[in-house]
Protein backbone atom coordinates (compact mmCIF):
# COMPACT_ATOMS: atom_id res chain seq x y z
CA UNK A 1 0.00 0.00 0.00
CA UNK A 2 1.31 3.37 -0.95
CA UNK A 3 -0.18 6.96 0.15
CA UNK A 4 -0.61 8.18 -3.16
CA UNK A 5 -4.53 8.55 -4.24
CA UNK A 6 -5.69 6.74 -7.06
CA UNK A 7 -8.75 8.73 -6.71
CA UNK A 8 -9.91 11.67 -5.06
CA UNK A 9 -12.84 14.11 -5.67
CA UNK A 10 -12.68 17.61 -4.02
CA UNK A 11 -16.46 19.48 -3.53
CA UNK A 12 -18.39 17.12 -5.49
CA UNK A 13 -21.33 18.07 -5.74
CA UNK A 14 -23.94 16.13 -8.14
CA UNK A 15 -27.60 16.91 -8.93
CA UNK A 16 -30.24 14.42 -10.85
CA UNK A 17 -32.42 17.91 -12.46
CA UNK A 18 -33.14 19.41 -8.98
CA UNK A 19 -32.17 16.64 -6.54
CA UNK A 20 -29.19 17.22 -4.66
CA UNK A 21 -27.65 13.91 -4.92
CA UNK A 22 -23.85 13.95 -3.39
CA UNK A 23 -23.12 17.48 -1.24
CA UNK A 24 -19.46 18.42 -1.12
CA UNK A 25 -17.65 15.15 -1.10
CA UNK A 26 -13.78 14.94 -0.79
CA UNK A 27 -12.63 11.88 -0.74
CA UNK A 28 -9.86 9.74 -1.63
CA UNK A 29 -8.99 6.07 -2.75
CA UNK A 30 -5.11 4.90 -2.24
CA UNK A 31 -3.37 3.06 -4.56
CA UNK A 32 -3.56 -0.81 -3.61
CA UNK A 33 -5.58 -0.64 -1.29
CA UNK A 34 -9.49 -1.78 -1.02
CA UNK A 35 -11.55 1.34 0.09
CA UNK A 36 -15.50 0.27 1.19
CA UNK A 37 -18.18 3.12 0.92
CA UNK A 38 -21.37 2.09 3.49
CA UNK A 39 -24.13 3.97 4.04
CA UNK A 40 -28.32 3.35 3.94
CA UNK A 41 -29.84 3.02 0.57
CA UNK A 42 -30.57 5.97 -1.12
CA UNK A 43 -27.19 7.89 0.36
CA UNK A 44 -25.30 8.24 -2.87
CA UNK A 45 -22.60 5.80 -2.73
CA UNK A 46 -23.56 3.97 -6.32
CA UNK A 47 -23.86 7.52 -7.65
CA UNK A 48 -20.39 8.54 -6.18
CA UNK A 49 -19.02 5.42 -7.35
CA UNK A 50 -20.11 5.72 -10.73
CA UNK A 51 -18.79 9.35 -10.96
CA UNK A 52 -14.86 7.90 -11.78
CA UNK A 53 -16.09 6.26 -14.47
CA UNK A 54 -18.17 8.66 -15.92
CA UNK A 55 -21.05 5.72 -15.72
CA UNK A 56 -23.64 8.85 -14.67
CA UNK A 57 -23.23 10.40 -18.35
CA UNK A 58 -25.64 8.04 -19.68
CA UNK A 59 -27.88 9.47 -17.33
CA UNK A 60 -30.07 12.28 -18.27
CA UNK A 61 -30.23 15.81 -16.30
CA UNK A 62 -26.83 14.89 -14.21
CA UNK A 63 -25.16 18.29 -13.67
CA UNK A 64 -21.20 17.41 -11.47
CA UNK A 65 -19.09 21.03 -10.08
CA UNK A 66 -16.26 20.41 -8.31
CA UNK A 67 -13.10 18.20 -9.66
CA UNK A 68 -12.52 14.36 -9.79
CA UNK A 69 -9.11 12.84 -10.59
CA UNK A 70 -7.94 9.87 -11.58
CA UNK A 71 -4.52 9.47 -10.99
CA UNK A 72 -4.47 12.63 -9.93
CA UNK A 73 -5.64 14.25 -13.34
CA UNK A 74 -9.18 15.44 -13.43
CA UNK A 75 -11.38 13.10 -15.51
CA UNK A 76 -12.56 16.19 -17.94
CA UNK A 77 -8.60 15.66 -19.26
CA UNK A 78 -9.09 12.48 -20.11
CA UNK A 79 -10.64 10.66 -22.56
CA UNK A 80 -13.89 8.88 -22.14
CA UNK A 81 -12.54 5.63 -23.46
CA UNK A 82 -9.14 6.02 -22.06
CA UNK A 83 -10.75 6.42 -18.55
CA UNK A 84 -12.91 3.56 -19.18
CA UNK A 85 -10.46 1.46 -19.82
CA UNK A 86 -8.14 2.72 -16.85
CA UNK A 87 -11.41 2.52 -14.26
CA UNK A 88 -13.50 -0.54 -14.69
CA UNK A 89 -16.84 -1.40 -13.39
CA UNK A 90 -18.16 -4.49 -11.99
CA UNK A 91 -22.09 -4.34 -11.68
CA UNK A 92 -24.54 -5.21 -8.76
CA UNK A 93 -26.12 -8.41 -11.31
CA UNK A 94 -23.90 -10.39 -12.98
CA UNK A 95 -24.23 -9.36 -16.56
CA UNK A 96 -22.54 -11.17 -18.92
CA UNK A 97 -23.43 -10.88 -22.47
CA UNK A 98 -25.60 -13.32 -24.45
CA UNK A 99 -22.80 -15.18 -26.02
CA UNK A 100 -20.07 -17.95 -25.69
CA UNK A 101 -17.63 -17.47 -22.21
CA UNK A 102 -14.66 -16.89 -25.00
CA UNK A 103 -16.77 -14.30 -26.47
CA UNK A 104 -17.27 -12.19 -23.49
CA UNK A 105 -13.73 -12.63 -22.45
CA UNK A 106 -12.44 -11.62 -25.92
CA UNK A 107 -14.79 -8.45 -26.21
CA UNK A 108 -12.84 -5.56 -24.50
CA UNK A 109 -9.39 -6.66 -26.50
CA UNK A 110 -11.72 -6.38 -29.86
CA UNK A 111 -13.23 -3.66 -28.46
CA UNK A 112 -9.75 -1.80 -28.44
CA UNK A 113 -8.84 -3.06 -31.42
CA UNK A 114 -6.54 -6.10 -30.76
CA UNK A 115 -7.20 -8.98 -32.83
CA UNK A 116 -4.15 -11.17 -32.44
CA UNK A 117 -5.85 -14.85 -31.56
CA UNK A 118 -3.01 -15.99 -30.34
CA UNK A 119 -2.11 -12.96 -27.84
CA UNK A 120 -6.05 -12.88 -26.66
CA UNK A 121 -6.25 -16.68 -25.82
CA UNK A 122 -3.23 -15.88 -23.82
CA UNK A 123 -4.87 -12.73 -22.11
CA UNK A 124 -7.87 -14.92 -21.93
CA UNK A 125 -6.20 -17.80 -19.96
CA UNK A 126 -4.15 -15.63 -17.59
CA UNK A 127 -7.39 -13.30 -16.87
CA UNK A 128 -9.81 -16.26 -16.49
CA UNK A 129 -6.67 -17.79 -13.70
CA UNK A 130 -6.55 -14.47 -11.59
CA UNK A 131 -10.17 -15.11 -10.98
CA UNK A 132 -9.81 -18.69 -10.55
CA UNK A 133 -11.99 -19.73 -13.33
CA UNK A 134 -9.19 -21.29 -15.69
CA UNK A 135 -9.56 -25.04 -14.48
CA UNK A 136 -12.99 -24.99 -14.65
CA UNK A 137 -14.42 -23.54 -17.53
CA UNK A 138 -11.22 -24.37 -19.65
CA UNK A 139 -12.88 -27.20 -21.22
CA UNK A 140 -15.78 -25.46 -22.33
CA UNK A 141 -14.60 -21.70 -22.95
CA UNK A 142 -17.75 -21.82 -26.21
CA UNK A 143 -20.46 -22.31 -24.00
CA UNK A 144 -22.78 -19.49 -23.63
CA UNK A 145 -21.86 -17.20 -20.61
CA UNK A 146 -25.66 -17.31 -19.39
CA UNK A 147 -25.36 -20.92 -18.69
CA UNK A 148 -23.09 -20.03 -15.47
CA UNK A 149 -23.53 -20.07 -12.04
CA UNK A 150 -24.46 -16.43 -10.23
CA UNK A 151 -20.86 -16.50 -8.93
CA UNK A 152 -19.46 -17.55 -11.56
CA UNK A 153 -20.67 -15.14 -14.17
CA UNK A 154 -19.31 -12.42 -11.39
CA UNK A 155 -16.31 -13.42 -11.65
CA UNK A 156 -16.53 -13.65 -15.55
CA UNK A 157 -17.28 -10.22 -15.51
CA UNK A 158 -14.47 -9.13 -13.34
CA UNK A 159 -12.10 -11.18 -15.56
CA UNK A 160 -13.97 -9.96 -18.44
CA UNK A 161 -12.45 -6.71 -17.04
CA UNK A 162 -9.05 -7.57 -16.08
CA UNK A 163 -8.64 -8.09 -20.37
CA UNK A 164 -8.53 -4.76 -20.36
CA UNK A 165 -6.13 -3.81 -17.52
CA UNK A 166 -7.32 -1.75 -15.46
CA UNK A 167 -5.69 0.21 -12.61
CA UNK A 168 -8.74 0.99 -10.98
CA UNK A 169 -11.86 -1.64 -10.04
CA UNK A 170 -15.22 -0.32 -8.88
CA UNK A 171 -17.69 -2.86 -7.46
CA UNK A 172 -20.95 -1.96 -7.03
CA UNK A 173 -22.60 -4.21 -4.47
CA UNK A 174 -21.18 -7.03 -6.38
CA UNK A 175 -22.23 -9.64 -4.01
CA UNK A 176 -25.72 -8.93 -3.82
CA UNK A 177 -27.15 -11.43 -6.13
CA UNK A 178 -25.15 -14.07 -4.61
CA UNK A 179 -25.35 -16.59 -1.50
CA UNK A 180 -23.15 -16.32 1.52
CA UNK A 181 -20.38 -18.90 0.10
CA UNK A 182 -20.15 -17.34 -3.02
CA UNK A 183 -19.96 -14.05 -1.08
CA UNK A 184 -17.03 -15.33 0.70
CA UNK A 185 -15.28 -16.26 -2.44
CA UNK A 186 -15.66 -13.64 -4.22
CA UNK A 187 -14.13 -11.01 -1.17
CA UNK A 188 -11.05 -13.83 -1.27
CA UNK A 189 -10.85 -12.63 -5.03
CA UNK A 190 -11.15 -8.76 -4.32
CA UNK A 191 -8.21 -8.92 -1.31
CA UNK A 192 -5.67 -11.18 -4.40
CA UNK A 193 -6.73 -8.73 -6.70
CA UNK A 194 -5.79 -5.71 -4.16
CA UNK A 195 -2.10 -6.34 -5.11
CA UNK A 196 -2.32 -5.68 -8.50
CA UNK A 197 -5.58 -2.92 -8.76
CA UNK A 198 -6.83 -0.46 -6.58
CA UNK A 199 -10.16 -1.59 -5.79
CA UNK A 200 -13.48 0.75 -4.58
CA UNK A 201 -16.38 -1.52 -3.35
CA UNK A 202 -19.83 0.10 -2.51
CA UNK A 203 -21.78 -2.66 0.28
CA UNK A 204 -25.22 -2.65 1.63
CA UNK A 205 -23.35 -5.36 3.91
CA UNK A 206 -21.37 -4.14 6.93
CA UNK A 207 -19.62 -7.28 8.11
CA UNK A 208 -18.10 -7.22 3.85
CA UNK A 209 -16.51 -3.85 4.62
CA UNK A 210 -14.94 -5.17 7.65
CA UNK A 211 -14.28 -8.10 6.28
CA UNK A 212 -12.26 -7.13 2.95
CA UNK A 213 -11.49 -3.00 2.99
CA UNK A 214 -8.76 -1.16 4.51
CA UNK A 215 -10.37 2.43 4.12
CA UNK A 216 -14.10 2.90 4.85
CA UNK A 217 -16.34 5.68 3.96
CA UNK A 218 -19.75 5.94 5.09
CA UNK A 219 -22.43 8.09 3.64
CA UNK A 220 -25.87 9.51 4.59
CA UNK A 221 -28.38 11.89 2.40
CA UNK A 222 -25.83 12.63 -0.39
CA UNK A 223 -22.47 13.27 2.31
CA UNK A 224 -19.39 11.73 3.32
CA UNK A 225 -19.88 11.69 7.10
CA UNK A 226 -17.02 10.07 7.62
CA UNK A 227 -13.96 8.43 5.60
CA UNK A 228 -11.06 6.29 8.10
CA UNK A 229 -9.15 3.69 8.07
CA UNK A 230 -11.64 0.30 8.65
CA UNK A 231 -10.80 -0.90 11.61
CA UNK A 232 -11.11 2.73 13.48
CA UNK A 233 -14.34 3.20 11.64
CA UNK A 234 -15.71 0.13 12.84
CA UNK A 235 -14.33 0.08 16.76
CA UNK A 236 -14.13 3.87 17.42
CA UNK A 237 -16.15 6.11 14.88
CA UNK A 238 -15.48 9.52 15.26
CA UNK A 239 -19.06 10.55 13.89
CA UNK A 240 -22.29 9.81 16.14
CA UNK A 241 -23.96 9.08 13.06
CA UNK A 242 -21.55 6.51 11.96
CA UNK A 243 -21.59 4.85 15.20
CA UNK A 244 -25.57 4.50 15.34
CA UNK A 245 -25.02 3.47 11.57
CA UNK A 246 -22.74 0.58 12.01
CA UNK A 247 -23.82 -0.73 15.46
CA UNK A 248 -27.56 -1.07 13.67
CA UNK A 249 -29.65 1.87 14.92
CA UNK A 250 -31.01 3.15 11.99
CA UNK A 251 -30.24 2.18 8.05
CA UNK B 1 -68.77 -8.99 1.27
CA UNK B 2 -69.70 -12.42 -0.05
CA UNK B 3 -70.91 -11.80 -3.76
CA UNK B 4 -74.94 -12.83 -3.58
CA UNK B 5 -76.11 -15.48 -6.17
CA UNK B 6 -77.18 -12.25 -8.98
CA UNK B 7 -73.51 -11.05 -8.98
CA UNK B 8 -72.13 -14.22 -9.56
CA UNK B 9 -74.29 -15.05 -12.18
CA UNK B 10 -73.66 -11.67 -13.88
CA UNK B 11 -69.79 -12.34 -13.58
CA UNK B 12 -70.19 -15.90 -15.11
CA UNK B 13 -72.36 -14.73 -17.85
CA UNK B 14 -70.05 -11.95 -18.83
CA UNK B 15 -67.03 -14.14 -18.70
CA UNK B 16 -68.90 -16.28 -20.98
CA UNK B 17 -69.80 -13.81 -23.72
CA UNK B 18 -66.37 -12.50 -23.86
CA UNK B 19 -65.23 -16.22 -24.30
CA UNK B 20 -67.24 -17.05 -26.90
CA UNK B 21 -66.26 -13.73 -28.95
CA UNK B 22 -62.63 -14.68 -28.05
CA UNK B 23 -62.84 -17.74 -30.01
CA UNK B 24 -64.80 -16.24 -32.68
CA UNK B 25 -61.91 -15.06 -34.11
CA UNK B 26 -60.23 -18.42 -34.29
CA UNK B 27 -63.56 -19.97 -35.34
CA UNK B 28 -63.07 -17.66 -38.55
CA UNK B 29 -59.82 -18.53 -39.33
CA UNK B 30 -61.04 -22.15 -39.11
CA UNK B 31 -63.55 -21.45 -41.51
CA UNK B 32 -61.45 -19.45 -44.21
CA UNK B 33 -58.91 -22.62 -43.64
CA UNK B 34 -61.81 -25.45 -44.54
CA UNK B 35 -63.08 -22.88 -47.35
CA UNK B 36 -59.78 -22.57 -48.98
CA UNK B 37 -59.32 -26.15 -49.13
CA UNK B 38 -62.35 -27.79 -49.91
CA UNK B 39 -62.11 -25.49 -53.14
CA UNK B 40 -58.60 -25.63 -53.65
CA UNK B 41 -57.72 -29.27 -52.87
CA UNK B 42 -59.17 -31.21 -55.40
CA UNK B 43 -57.47 -29.96 -58.09
CA UNK B 44 -54.29 -31.16 -57.11
CA UNK B 45 -55.88 -34.47 -56.82
CA UNK B 46 -57.25 -33.82 -60.35
CA UNK B 47 -53.99 -32.61 -61.98
CA UNK B 48 -51.29 -33.64 -60.12
CA UNK B 49 -49.21 -31.57 -57.07
CA UNK B 50 -46.83 -31.77 -59.19
CA UNK B 51 -48.10 -29.95 -62.31
CA UNK B 52 -49.56 -27.24 -60.36
CA UNK B 53 -46.66 -26.45 -58.04
CA UNK B 54 -43.69 -27.19 -60.95
CA UNK B 55 -45.82 -26.45 -63.85
CA UNK B 56 -44.21 -23.73 -65.82
CA UNK B 57 -47.85 -23.11 -68.40
CA UNK B 58 -51.14 -21.10 -66.52
CA UNK B 59 -53.46 -21.57 -69.49
CA UNK B 60 -56.68 -22.35 -67.05
CA UNK B 61 -59.04 -22.53 -69.80
CA UNK B 62 -56.55 -25.28 -71.46
CA UNK B 63 -56.24 -26.87 -68.51
CA UNK B 64 -52.52 -25.65 -68.00
CA UNK B 65 -52.57 -25.18 -64.11
CA UNK B 66 -48.86 -24.39 -63.77
CA UNK B 67 -48.22 -22.01 -61.27
CA UNK B 68 -44.33 -22.09 -60.53
CA UNK B 69 -43.58 -19.05 -62.42
CA UNK B 70 -46.01 -17.43 -59.65
CA UNK B 71 -44.29 -18.95 -56.80
CA UNK B 72 -40.64 -17.65 -58.00
CA UNK B 73 -42.07 -14.71 -58.76
CA UNK B 74 -43.58 -14.04 -54.82
CA UNK B 75 -40.60 -15.09 -53.88
CA UNK B 76 -38.62 -12.53 -55.83
CA UNK B 77 -40.60 -9.82 -54.54
CA UNK B 78 -40.75 -10.73 -51.42
CA UNK B 79 -37.09 -10.87 -51.16
CA UNK B 80 -36.68 -7.73 -53.04
CA UNK B 81 -39.11 -6.20 -50.57
CA UNK B 82 -36.63 -7.25 -47.53
CA UNK B 83 -34.02 -5.60 -49.54
CA UNK B 84 -35.16 -2.83 -49.86
CA UNK B 85 -37.02 -2.58 -46.08
CA UNK B 86 -34.72 -4.35 -44.17
CA UNK B 87 -31.63 -2.37 -44.00
CA UNK B 88 -34.14 0.65 -43.92
CA UNK B 89 -36.21 -0.77 -41.14
CA UNK B 90 -33.64 -1.77 -38.92
CA UNK B 91 -31.40 1.30 -39.15
CA UNK B 92 -34.60 3.37 -38.08
CA UNK B 93 -35.12 0.83 -35.66
CA UNK B 94 -31.72 1.20 -34.18
CA UNK B 95 -32.22 5.34 -34.18
CA UNK B 96 -35.34 5.73 -32.15
CA UNK B 97 -34.27 3.12 -29.81
CA UNK B 98 -30.77 3.90 -29.24
CA UNK B 99 -30.46 7.45 -30.33
CA UNK B 100 -33.24 9.34 -30.25
CA UNK B 101 -34.49 11.43 -27.88
CA UNK B 102 -38.02 11.58 -26.30
CA UNK B 103 -39.01 14.12 -28.67
CA UNK B 104 -37.99 12.48 -31.37
CA UNK B 105 -39.62 8.79 -30.52
CA UNK B 106 -42.83 10.86 -29.54
CA UNK B 107 -42.76 11.95 -33.45
CA UNK B 108 -41.62 9.19 -35.39
CA UNK B 109 -43.59 6.41 -33.48
CA UNK B 110 -47.04 7.93 -34.85
CA UNK B 111 -45.35 8.89 -38.44
CA UNK B 112 -44.69 4.94 -38.54
CA UNK B 113 -47.99 3.95 -37.27
CA UNK B 114 -49.85 6.12 -40.18
CA UNK B 115 -47.42 4.91 -42.66
CA UNK B 116 -49.10 1.08 -41.81
CA UNK B 117 -52.47 2.59 -41.90
CA UNK B 118 -52.15 4.35 -45.33
CA UNK B 119 -54.52 1.81 -47.57
CA UNK B 120 -52.61 -0.42 -50.22
CA UNK B 121 -53.98 1.21 -53.15
CA UNK B 122 -52.11 4.48 -52.23
CA UNK B 123 -49.09 2.89 -52.46
CA UNK B 124 -49.75 1.33 -55.76
CA UNK B 125 -50.97 4.73 -57.20
CA UNK B 126 -48.02 6.47 -55.82
CA UNK B 127 -45.62 3.36 -57.83
CA UNK B 128 -47.23 4.39 -61.39
CA UNK B 129 -47.31 7.45 -60.76
CA UNK B 130 -43.39 7.94 -59.77
CA UNK B 131 -41.40 5.04 -59.46
CA UNK B 132 -42.75 3.10 -62.55
CA UNK B 133 -41.69 6.00 -64.93
CA UNK B 134 -38.43 6.54 -63.22
CA UNK B 135 -37.56 2.75 -63.29
CA UNK B 136 -38.54 3.16 -66.87
CA UNK B 137 -36.63 6.44 -68.01
CA UNK B 138 -33.54 5.37 -65.97
CA UNK B 139 -32.79 2.16 -66.48
CA UNK B 140 -35.17 1.21 -69.07
CA UNK B 141 -37.57 -1.67 -69.94
CA UNK B 142 -41.26 -1.48 -68.94
CA UNK B 143 -40.91 0.36 -65.70
CA UNK B 144 -43.73 -2.31 -64.46
CA UNK B 145 -41.11 -4.19 -62.92
CA UNK B 146 -39.72 -6.35 -60.07
CA UNK B 147 -37.84 -3.06 -59.10
CA UNK B 148 -40.63 -1.31 -58.75
CA UNK B 149 -42.60 -3.71 -56.97
CA UNK B 150 -39.84 -4.24 -54.43
CA UNK B 151 -39.27 -0.72 -53.39
CA UNK B 152 -42.96 -0.23 -52.88
CA UNK B 153 -42.88 -2.90 -50.84
CA UNK B 154 -39.90 -2.37 -49.00
CA UNK B 155 -41.70 0.96 -47.89
CA UNK B 156 -44.67 -0.87 -47.06
CA UNK B 157 -42.85 -2.88 -44.44
CA UNK B 158 -41.28 -1.07 -43.04
CA UNK B 159 -43.61 -0.52 -40.56
CA UNK B 160 -43.73 -3.89 -39.31
CA UNK B 161 -39.63 -4.29 -39.38
CA UNK B 162 -39.33 -1.14 -37.54
CA UNK B 163 -41.97 -1.97 -34.22
CA UNK B 164 -40.51 -4.88 -34.30
CA UNK B 165 -37.27 -4.55 -34.06
CA UNK B 166 -37.54 -1.48 -32.16
CA UNK B 167 -39.38 -3.76 -29.38
CA UNK B 168 -36.55 -6.46 -29.53
CA UNK B 169 -33.75 -3.28 -29.42
CA UNK B 170 -35.40 -2.04 -26.14
CA UNK B 171 -35.75 -5.60 -24.74
CA UNK B 172 -32.09 -5.87 -24.82
CA UNK B 173 -31.27 -5.31 -20.66
CA UNK B 174 -30.00 -1.96 -19.88
CA UNK B 175 -26.83 -4.11 -17.79
CA UNK B 176 -25.70 -5.16 -20.90
CA UNK B 177 -25.62 -2.28 -22.23
CA UNK B 178 -23.25 -0.86 -19.10
CA UNK B 179 -21.41 -3.60 -19.16
CA UNK B 180 -19.94 -2.53 -22.39
CA UNK B 181 -19.84 0.90 -21.85
CA UNK B 182 -17.66 -0.02 -18.54
CA UNK B 183 -15.07 -1.08 -20.64
CA UNK B 184 -14.38 1.28 -22.82
CA UNK B 185 -16.43 0.66 -25.60
CA UNK B 186 -17.82 3.36 -27.83
CA UNK B 187 -21.82 3.62 -28.41
CA UNK B 188 -21.17 1.90 -31.92
CA UNK B 189 -19.05 -1.03 -30.41
CA UNK B 190 -22.03 -1.31 -28.10
CA UNK B 191 -24.91 -1.07 -30.45
CA UNK B 192 -22.74 -3.22 -33.14
CA UNK B 193 -21.44 -6.06 -31.01
CA UNK B 194 -23.75 -6.04 -28.09
CA UNK B 195 -27.46 -4.83 -28.49
CA UNK B 196 -27.90 -6.10 -32.18
CA UNK B 197 -26.71 -9.44 -31.51
CA UNK B 198 -28.72 -9.68 -28.74
CA UNK B 199 -31.73 -8.98 -30.22
CA UNK B 200 -30.98 -10.76 -33.29
CA UNK B 201 -33.73 -13.41 -32.74
CA UNK B 202 -36.25 -10.26 -32.41
CA UNK B 203 -35.39 -8.72 -35.37
CA UNK B 204 -34.72 -11.59 -37.57
CA UNK B 205 -38.85 -12.13 -36.60
CA UNK B 206 -39.54 -8.73 -37.68
CA UNK B 207 -37.57 -9.66 -41.33
CA UNK B 208 -39.91 -12.84 -41.40
CA UNK B 209 -43.14 -10.93 -40.44
CA UNK B 210 -42.35 -8.31 -43.04
CA UNK B 211 -41.67 -10.99 -45.70
CA UNK B 212 -45.24 -12.05 -44.40
CA UNK B 213 -46.62 -8.54 -45.38
CA UNK B 214 -44.86 -8.72 -48.33
CA UNK B 215 -46.01 -11.80 -49.92
CA UNK B 216 -49.59 -11.71 -49.24
CA UNK B 217 -49.87 -7.99 -50.53
CA UNK B 218 -51.94 -8.10 -53.31
CA UNK B 219 -53.39 -4.26 -54.80
CA UNK B 220 -50.14 -2.71 -54.86
CA UNK B 221 -48.45 -5.38 -56.52
CA UNK B 222 -51.20 -5.40 -59.61
CA UNK B 223 -50.75 -1.87 -60.22
CA UNK B 224 -46.79 -1.78 -60.79
CA UNK B 225 -45.63 -5.44 -61.07
CA UNK B 226 -47.01 -5.47 -64.85
CA UNK B 227 -48.32 -9.25 -64.00
CA UNK B 228 -46.54 -10.95 -67.03
CA UNK B 229 -46.82 -15.00 -66.93
CA UNK B 230 -43.61 -15.55 -66.53
CA UNK B 231 -39.94 -15.81 -64.45
CA UNK B 232 -38.18 -13.03 -64.46
CA UNK B 233 -34.62 -12.84 -65.87
CA UNK B 234 -34.00 -9.39 -64.72
CA UNK B 235 -34.93 -6.68 -62.43
CA UNK B 236 -36.41 -4.67 -64.80
CA UNK B 237 -38.98 -7.60 -65.97
CA UNK B 238 -42.83 -7.64 -65.34
CA UNK B 239 -43.86 -10.23 -63.23
CA UNK B 240 -47.14 -11.89 -61.56
CA UNK B 241 -47.76 -13.03 -57.99
CA UNK B 242 -49.64 -15.79 -56.65
CA UNK B 243 -51.95 -12.86 -54.78
CA UNK B 244 -52.12 -10.92 -57.83
CA UNK B 245 -52.86 -14.17 -59.73
CA UNK B 246 -56.31 -14.48 -57.70
CA UNK B 247 -56.63 -10.78 -57.86
CA UNK B 248 -56.87 -10.49 -61.27
CA UNK B 249 -58.87 -13.70 -62.41
CA UNK B 250 -61.43 -14.04 -60.36
CA UNK B 251 -63.97 -12.48 -61.62
CA UNK B 252 -64.31 -14.05 -64.43
CA UNK B 253 -63.14 -17.40 -63.53
CA UNK B 254 -65.45 -20.76 -63.81
CA UNK B 255 -65.21 -24.48 -63.27
CA UNK B 256 -61.42 -25.18 -63.16
CA UNK B 257 -60.62 -22.18 -63.62
CA UNK B 258 -61.70 -21.30 -60.55
CA UNK B 259 -60.26 -24.01 -58.81
CA UNK B 260 -57.07 -23.14 -59.61
CA UNK B 261 -57.52 -20.23 -58.61
CA UNK B 262 -58.35 -21.90 -54.93
CA UNK B 263 -55.10 -23.97 -55.74
CA UNK B 264 -53.19 -21.00 -55.34
CA UNK B 265 -54.55 -19.22 -52.61
CA UNK B 266 -53.57 -23.26 -50.83
CA UNK B 267 -50.11 -22.49 -51.86
CA UNK B 268 -49.90 -18.93 -50.69
CA UNK B 269 -51.55 -19.67 -47.37
CA UNK B 270 -49.30 -22.64 -46.96
CA UNK B 271 -45.98 -20.29 -47.41
CA UNK B 272 -47.55 -18.19 -45.60
CA UNK B 273 -48.48 -20.16 -42.12
CA UNK B 274 -44.16 -21.65 -42.78
CA UNK B 275 -43.75 -17.98 -42.58
CA UNK B 276 -45.32 -17.44 -39.30
CA UNK B 277 -43.84 -20.28 -38.23
CA UNK B 278 -40.45 -19.49 -38.06
CA UNK B 279 -41.54 -15.75 -37.29
CA UNK B 280 -43.06 -17.39 -33.90
CA UNK B 281 -40.46 -20.15 -33.06
CA UNK B 282 -37.42 -17.47 -33.45
CA UNK B 283 -39.84 -14.98 -30.68
CA UNK B 284 -40.21 -18.07 -28.39
CA UNK B 285 -36.65 -19.25 -28.85
CA UNK B 286 -35.14 -15.55 -27.30
CA UNK B 287 -38.19 -15.88 -24.27
CA UNK B 288 -37.01 -19.45 -23.30
CA UNK B 289 -33.74 -18.25 -23.32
Amino acid sequence: MNNSAALSTDTLNLYYGTFHALINVNFQVFKNSITALIGPSGCGKSTLLRCFNRMNDLIDEVRITGSILVNEQDIRTIDIITLRKKVGMVFQRPNPFPFSIYENMIYGLKTHGMQNRKQNQEIVEKCLMAVGLWEELKDRLFTPALSLSEEMKQRLCIARLLTVEPEIILLDEPCSALDPIATLRIEELMIELKENYTILIVTHNMQQAARVSDFTGFMLLGELVEFDETSQIFTSPKNEKTEGYITGRFG
Amino acid sequence: MPMTDKALFKEKFIKGILVSFALSSLFFLFLIFIFIFIEGLPLFHKIGLKNIIFGFKWAPTKGSFGIFPMIVSSFFVTFGALIVGAPLGLSCAIYLSEYSGKKMKMFLKPALELLAGIPSVVYGFLGVIYIVPIVRDCLGGPGFSLLSASIILGIMILPTIISISFDALMGVPKTYREGSYAMGATKWQTIFRIVIPSASSGILASFILGMGRAIGETMAVIMIAGNALKIPTSILDPLRTLTGNIALELAYATGDHRLGLFSTGVVLLVIIMILNYIANFSIKRKIIK
